[in-house]
């Protein structure tokens, strides 16, 4: 085998690692995330993912991929951008919340209470990555036809996805329909509930191109570091002072 | 509005928009932000339009206080009560649009519970509560023939005023992600935007319900300086927009000038808001009618220029191709009302209309020139 290919599984590794972060002192911890643009396939499968995971309705998309066009044919290539929440360290989303229903936590993520948000829509608008979307209460369903029986109709397919429960900070919230987080600001958040359980984010395992790297900043040991030393480094939008906690390699 | 004749039919077409309107209120009480045509990447949308109109309109009682008690123009003084009641109305009208275009309307307790003193919305909020507070103890003095304490209170206000209009400028202003909305030109604008539409809807009221010559024509020649002063800004914003360096907020104000929306623009904010009222200032600045129909003039057309600051100014995506990475309605740059909002702006609108109309009959001692005032009476 040739010794530049990996020995072992990038995935396998990150778990390692975030097995290992979570027996540190969790206010020890900084998550932090590097995507390597090189490896990006633009297949959008951890786009899929992150919604299917978070059980988000349409409209609302925490990690889009953008779609870049470069050079002139023949010389033409195509980039593709991963935009997930940038986790900055100095947030202009959380400072202008009026309700303080968004801060950061001891690992370094911006988080929400869904139960504080009054939806004014300020943060949306402070975002420079527009990385925040607000819940305007759409169902993929809604179009769908009744129909009786288990396997077709509206109910059935609700039922399957929207209608439950979103997981969402590890918190049980009521079925899709009955107040919060309709209305409210949502945003990528670092699959914090599958953090919880020793799970990385769904990005992170779905990505075929293993592109998406995550853990502890704080772990010099970790994968992520070692991404984040790379000279290919670069974070989006520098000049606004947030300091993005999301880096790409170029 | 004393004259019978006028307010009787003015009071019809306020109702019949208030039970129109009703529609707009439920869609907004029941089911939110959901029916309108609101994105993530376009949050805000006519209701804060509608709310910045109504915000700059409460500010005819600054306009009243300074030249009453700073410049000592006592001519005024007959029309402070009725500059006091404009501006209550326009607060109330304000504050339902804007509640209304919240997520979770039933959570505003969370600004007085749990506010974050680092967000300018706050502050807005505390200036907002403390501009109406004011205005409502000043209503009560003005009614009431305390004037010690209504010429206290307007003293009070007129620092409170300009911390609560520059405060919603600034509000904008730091929102650096959108290059037509930052920067410190916005607070100045701000302030000036909210005294020339606040001026120009006192000057329009004193003539239609009082027939104050002699404080219309003051109101005029203030009128005209605060348009002209407007103008100075909205130039400098213009020009430092499209030569300032920006890319994103040269295009911007491209979408502003040239968009889909750039006829209300033209039509209603430069041509109906601005050049009209104008020339009506200039050649008709003796004469109280033509001043009072250049008032309601700008009155009209500010919804539109309210409309082209908050709008366009989202257009331009916060990454390139952000706004083609996931295909949905709500995630795109371009926006348009639904008939909802339309109704619920005809519902405030009606509202305002409604409260002017009925204030003399409710509360004619504002309305009326206060004992102490008799000396000044023409």
């Amino acid at each position: 085998m040739s010794p530049s290919l990996p020995s072992e599984d990038p995935l396998v590794r990150m778990h390692r690692e975030l097995a290992r972060a979570l027996t540190r002192d969790p206010d020890k911890v900084k998550w932090v995330m590097a995507i390597d643009l090189a490896r990006c396939i633009g297949c959008h499968a951890c786009a899929v993912a992150c919604v299917s995971e978070n059980k988000l309705p349409p409209g609302v998309v925490y990690r889009p991929v953008m779609e870049e066009e470069i050079g002139v044919y023949p010389n033409v290539r195509r980039r593709f951008l991963p935009r997930p929440c940038m986790q900055c360290e100095n947030p202009p989303c959380v400072a202008v919340c009026p309700v303080t229903a968004t801060w950061k936590n001891k690992q370094g993520v911006t988080v929400i209470d869904y139960d504080r948000c009054i939806g004014c829509r300020y943060c949306l608008t402070a975002c420079p990555y527009g990385a925040r979307c607000s819940d305007f209460a759409g169902f993929y369903t809604n179009a769908t036809a009744e129909a009786d029986g288990l396997i077709l109709g509206r109910k059935a397919a609700a039922t399957g996805y929207e209608d439950a429960a979103a997981p969402e900070y590890g918190k049980a919230w009521p079925p899709r329909g009955h107040g919060s987080p309709i209305g409210n600001a949502r945003k990528c958040h670092f699959c914090q509930h599958r953090l919880a359980v020793g799970q990385l984010p769904s990005c992170v395992t779905s990505c075929i191109g293993r592109a998406t790297v995550f853990g502890d900043a704080n772990d010099p040991a970790s994968y992520v570091r070692e991404c984040m030393g790379s000279p290919r480094v670069f974070r989006l939008k520098e000049e606004q002072g947030t300091q993005p906690n999301v880096c790409y390699l170029a | 509005m004393a004259n019978t004749k006028r307010s009787n039919p003015l009071l019809i077409v306020a109702g019949l928009g208030l039970l129109a309107g009703l529609y707009g209120v439920f869609e907004a009480l029941v089911y939110r932000t959901e029916p309108t045509g609101l994105g993530s990447y376009v949050p805000w949308g006519l209701g804060v339009a509608l709310y910045l109109l109504f915000l700059g309109l409460s500010a005819g009682g600054l306009v009243i206080s300074i030249m009453l008690y700073v410049f000592g123009m006592k001519e005024l003084d007959r029309i402070s009560g009725l500059a006091t009641y404009a501006t209550l109305v326009a607060e109330v009208c304000a504050g339902i649009a804007i509640a209304l275009d919240l997520g979770h309307w039933e959570r505003m307790y969370r600004f007085a519970f749990t506010p974050s003193f680092s967000s300018p919305m706050v502050w807005m909020f505390v200036f907002f509560n403390a501009v109406l507070v004011i205005y409502l103890l000043k209503a009560w003095a003005v009614h009431s023939g305390n004037k010690g304490a209504s010429k206290f209170l307007s003293i009070a206000h007129i620092p409170v005023s300009f911390l609560f209009y520059g405060t919603n400028g600034y509000f904008f202003s730091i929102l650096t992600s959108h290059a037509a909305w930052s920067g410190p030109v916005i607070v100045v604008w701000f302030v000036l935007a909210a005294m020339l539409s606040g001026a120009a809807l006192v000057m329009a009221l004193a003539w239609f319900c009082q027939e104050e010559k002699e404080a219309t024509v003051i109101l005029g020649k203030t009128t005209l300086f605060l348009a002209i002063c407007f103008l100075i800004v909205e130039w400098l914003y213009v020009s430092t927009g499209f030569r300032g360096g920006r890319p994103d907020m040269a295009l911007a104000l491209t979408h502003m000038l040239t968009g889909k929306a750039s006829w209300s623009v033209w039509l209603f904010h430069a041509g109906l808001g601005l050049a009209l009222p104008l020339l009506l200032l200039i050649w008709g600045r003796n004469a109280p009618a033509p001043l009072a129909w250049a008032g309601l003039c700008i009155v009209a057309g500010f919804l539109a220029y309210r409309y082209a600051f908050v709008v366009p100014a989202q257009s331009v995506p916060m990454l390139p191709g952000l706004d083609k990475a996931w295909q949905d309605p709500r995630l795109t740059l371009a926006y348009v009302p639904t008939l909802g909002e339309w109704l619920l702006t005809l519902w405030v609108f009606s509202l305002g209309l409604a409260g002017v109309v009925v204030g003399p009959r409710l509360f004619p001692r504002l309305f009326s020139r206060p004992a102490w005032l008799q000396p000044l009476a023409r």
